[in-house]
């Protein structure tokens, strides 16, 4: 953390943030319709979003305010949207029958957090505020990863994936208060370009096999 | 002139003006064709010139920094292989240019890789460092892939060209393993320092270094049991392409082996010798049995190609012998036998490849069971078939017949080794070296009598016409060669006298004649002199010509009738009366049921009662023991753990992730466990 210490409110609200960008995870985790997963999923952008500009205004930094703003438009509005519009064609509401259940994607998910915080221990001797925020990228992406083995359905990994990315944005907040500009910005564009191009593959996937289970993709191999 | 860099820049030129010209086939066969020609010519001219004493011109282009220079100069000894390969790859371009109008359709592909394998196998002799020789031999290996798998479109061949190339990098790697072991014993990758280096190795790392040379060049040698690719290669390639794999591409394995046993090495204990000798005899024999029941006639070539490696084999492993009990005038003239027979066996394989190419074009059947009668419609592919034949029997007056001598005088001076065992092995080979050369005998007699004689058994044999000129002067080359090499032993044993003093880095006290008695102090046990026994053919054929046209001016001119063959008072001769291949070789099979292990199937199918069968079909083939015994069952576990390696391939998405996932958790256990050090 810099040397000009932050007002104590401020603070306080980025650590209120980040625990709802974990609650949101866990939701995600938890949660059996594909809408509230997506909902989730804008909830926990939009939370990180705002952890952002807060970081960004005091001191006032200029990129990491305008990182802040693309990622809200973009990863907050935009693809959840899109996600919303894929879903309503292929009119698929429910994760039906997943790999893992539920309560057992859930105990994982707590061992992973678990997992994640206790190999960044170490670090919160030197920097507290990097190494809690690794602590909680590590954890959001061990969660994406973790979403996307144990669901079936095409859109529920694309939004572990999603939620991935999101860990990879703490990361980068938390090392060095975001990626140069045009790196945290080629990132947000891949990740929309990545999405529609998902997102036709789900359009595909159910046009060939009449399901976007990811299950049925199993005959490309050697 | 540069002769070397002229022949590089001929064989580059050959490739390109074969992708070139692709469209216009004559032109791409004449260019291709003539400019490896004459490239091989220079070749050849340079590596006797350097037989004779001429220092050679160098080739060197600066390689990257790491690693060596690509630096080419010939040796006595290098040339002594370069002088045969470059002189069969002079008859095969030659005789290409007619014959390889059967591959019409793929020429650019067929003169581009024909062309750059040419240059890969005709600079391995002259590399001067172990970077330039890996270098050609991969570029040798991977180049006959692409001309053994010519026919992609054919299963067959995409078999044959797979099983060439696992086999032959397999080897390779035992001969990359070898370099890199002598690179770090002599630290520098240049053949001058393995040279000084090799020697001064401690017993134990002499004696692995050994045993990769020996796999690693055996494969490519084609040494049982590693001969495998052999009898697969061979036949798909085109058949000027077979000529040089067979006749040529063996003997850098040869080369490869003797380089790094005499020269890096200095020679070794004596099991080395005893181990090689061994090798040898089981592979002339393995070889031999194998050629003789086959019907394939590229094939039955193939196998006798292994069989021809075992008798070289056996004079280099017997010079070894000689050497580690200090007996050096007989290692020499082991050595030469090798030397020897390594030039000829290039020169009738070659012949005999490209005769059965001509035949194989004209007949359009490698099955010799199919052919017949083709000398009355080929008389001079016959001829040369034939000169061929004779060679590989060791028959006078043809150039077999000299070092396959020099190889017996050789193993049966083992009589003067000092300890039981080895007199008793160096005897078994000479044994086998007998064994085998009648069996070969055997073997060409039905070749040739099954493929040339009697009546045509189908109708492309009966259409059969002569070859083209191109093909035949090819052939007569290739025949002049192995009578020239018969007649004149002596010039060709001065010839090798270099090649082996710069094998041995020093003079060599050679015999004053190596064709007479190896030994006159042992006792006198062996003389011939070939230049005799054609002396006394020569008097004994001017003899019958003197008695016969004695009989002509007591009886009169001879009336010359035509008439058939006497039937046995049946009303005509038809094909399916003649002696076939498989009844031919039928008393080995049953001699040599042990190795063979035949199975024979008859099934009747009768009308009314067993003494009226409608048709009677009889079926035979024969248990191939090394592939099923000692290939097959480690082949079999390979496939089953890969097999059970390939349920990890679940082919679901959910699957890899996880593994992704669970990679991630444990190299996050595995920092937690070690705490960040």
């Amino acid at each position: 953390m810099s040397a000009a210490a932050p007002p104590f409110w401020m603070s306080q609200a980025v650590t209120f943030l980040s625990a709802m960008a974990l609650v949101s995870a866990f939701g995600i985790l938890s949660l059996r319709t594909l809408p509230l997963c997506i909902r989730a999923y804008a909830v926990q952008s939009l939370v990180l979003g705002l952890a952002a500009f807060l970081l960004a205004i005091h001191p006032v930094r200029a990129h990491v305010l305008g990182i802040a703003a693309v990622a809200i438009l973009v990863k907050g509005l935009a693809i959840p949207w899109f996600l919303f519009k894929i879903i309503e064609d292929v009119s698929i509401k429910r994760e039906t029958e997943p790999f893992v259940s539920y309560p057992f994607s859930m105990l994982g998910g707590v061992g992973l957090t678990l997992l994640s915080y206790a190999v960044m221990e170490p670090l919160s001797g030197s920097d507290p505020f990097a190494a809690r925020g690794f602590a909680l990228a590590l954890t959001l992406m061990q969660l994406g990863l973790w979403l996307m083995v144990g669901r079936k359905k095409a859109v529920t990994q694309v939004v572990g994936l999603l939620v991935v990315e999101n860990g990879l944005f703490v990361a980068a907040l938390s090392v060095s208060f975001g990626m140069p500009m045009i790196v945290e910005l080629g990132l947000i564009f891949d990740l929309l370009v990545a999405v529609v191009v998902m997102g036709l593959l789900v359009f595909r996937i159910q046009s060939t096999y009449a399901s976007i289970n990811t299950e049925r993709l199993s005959r490309l191999k050697g | 002139m540069n002769f070397i860099l002229a022949a590089a820049f001929l064989f580059v030129l050959g490739a390109a003006a074969g992708i070139a010209l692709g469209r216009w086939p004559a032109a791409a066969r004449l260019a291709g064709y003539g400019s490896a020609a004459l490239a091989s010519l220079s070749l050849l001219l340079e590596s006797l010139a350097c037989l004779l004493g001429g220092a050679s011109s160098s080739l060197i282009l600066p390689g990257t920094a790491a690693l060596a220079d690509f630096s080419f100069r010939l040796t006595p000894f290098g040339a002594l292989f370069c002088a045969p390969i470059s002189a069969l790859g002079f008859a095969a371009s030659v005789y290409a240019v007619g014959y390889a109008e059967e591959h019409d359709d793929k020429v650019s592909r067929l003169v581009a890789f024909y062309n750059l394998f040419l240059l890969g196998m005709s600079f391995l002799p002259a590399a001067q460092n172990a970077f330039s020789f890996l270098l050609c031999w991969e570029w040798m290996t991977v180049a006959s892939f692409f001309l053994v798998a010519l026919d992609h479109e054919k299963s067959e061949s995409r078999r044959a060209g797979y099983i060439y190339f696992v086999m032959s990098q397999a080897g390779a790697a035992f001969v990359f393993a070898l370099f890199f072991l002598l690179r770090a014993a002599a630290g520098s990758w240049e053949f001058e320092a393995f040279k000084a280096a090799g020697p001064l190795l401690p017993a134990g790392a002499k004696n692995a270094l050994f045993l990769l040379a020996l796999i690693g060049f055996g494969t490519k040698a084609g040494m049982a049991p590693l001969h495998l690719w052999l009898p697969y290669a061979h036949p798909a390639a085109p058949s000027h392409v077979s000529a040089l794999m067979s006749g040529a591409m063996i003997k850098t394995g040869i080369y490869g082996l003797l380089l790094t046993i005499f020269s890096f090495l200095g020679g070794g204990p004596w099991w080395w010798g005893a181990v090689l000798l061994a090798a040898a005899a089981a592979t002339s024999l393995i070889g031999v049995a194998y050629a003789l029941i086959e019907n394939d006639i590229k094939r039955l070539l193939a196998y006798c190609s292994v069989e021809n490696i075992g008798v070289i084999l056996m004079g280099v492993g017997a010079g070894m012998l000689f050497r580690a009990f200090g007996r050096e005038e007989l290692a020499l003239l082991s050595l030469s036998a090798a030397l020897y027979h390594t030039v000829n066996h290039a020169l009738f394989k070659g012949l005999l490849f490209l005769s059965a190419g001509s035949v194989l074009k004209a007949a359009h059947t490698r099955n010799i069971e199919e052919m017949g009668g083709l000398i009355k419609r080929m008389p001079l592919t016959a001829l040369c078939f034939l000169i061929g034949s004779m060679s590989i029997s060791a028959l006078p007056p043809f150039n077999g017949f000299v070092s396959e001598w020099l190889t017996f005088q050789a193993l049966l001076s083992g009589f003067n080794l000092p300890t039981m065992s080895t007199r008793i092995l160096s005897l078994l080979a000479a044994a086998a070296l007998a064994l085998t050369s009648g069996l070969a005998a055997a073997c060409f007699v039905k070749a040739f009598g099954v493929a040339f004689l009697a009546l045509p058994r189908i109708d492309n044999a009966r259409r059969a016409v002569e070859a083209s000129v191109w093909e035949l002067s090819a052939m007569g080359i290739l025949a002049l060669g192995c009578l020239g090499l018969g007649l004149f032993p002596g010039v060709v044993l001065g010839l090798l006298k270099p090649a082996i003093e710069s094998l041995n880095s020093g003079p060599a006290a050679f015999l004053p004649n190596p064709l007479l008695a190896p030994s006159a102090a042992d006792g006198p046990y062996g003389q011939a002199l070939p230049a005799a026994l054609v002396a006394l053919a020569a008097s004994a054929a001017a003899a019958a010509a003197a008695a016969a046209a004695a009989a002509r001016w007591i009886g009169g001119p001879a009336r010359a009738r035509r008439v058939p063959t006497w039937a046995c008072g049946l009303p005509e001769l038809t094909p399916r009366m003649e002696y076939t291949a498989t009844a031919f070789s039928k008393p080995f099979r049953l001699l040599f049921s042990f190795i063979y292990r035949p199975l024979r199937e008859v099934s009747q199918e009768c009308v009314s009662s067993p003494y009226f069968p409608r048709n009677i079909r009889y079926s035979s083939k024969i248990t191939y023991l090394i592939r099923e015994k000692l290939y097959r069952p480690p082949l079999r576990l390979f496939l089953k753990v890969s097999h059970m390696a390939r349920r990890l391939q679940a082919g679901s998405v959910n699957v890899y992730l996880g593994y992704l996932s669970a990679a991630v958790t444990a190299l996050l256990l595995l920092s937690l466990w070690g705490g960040w050090r």
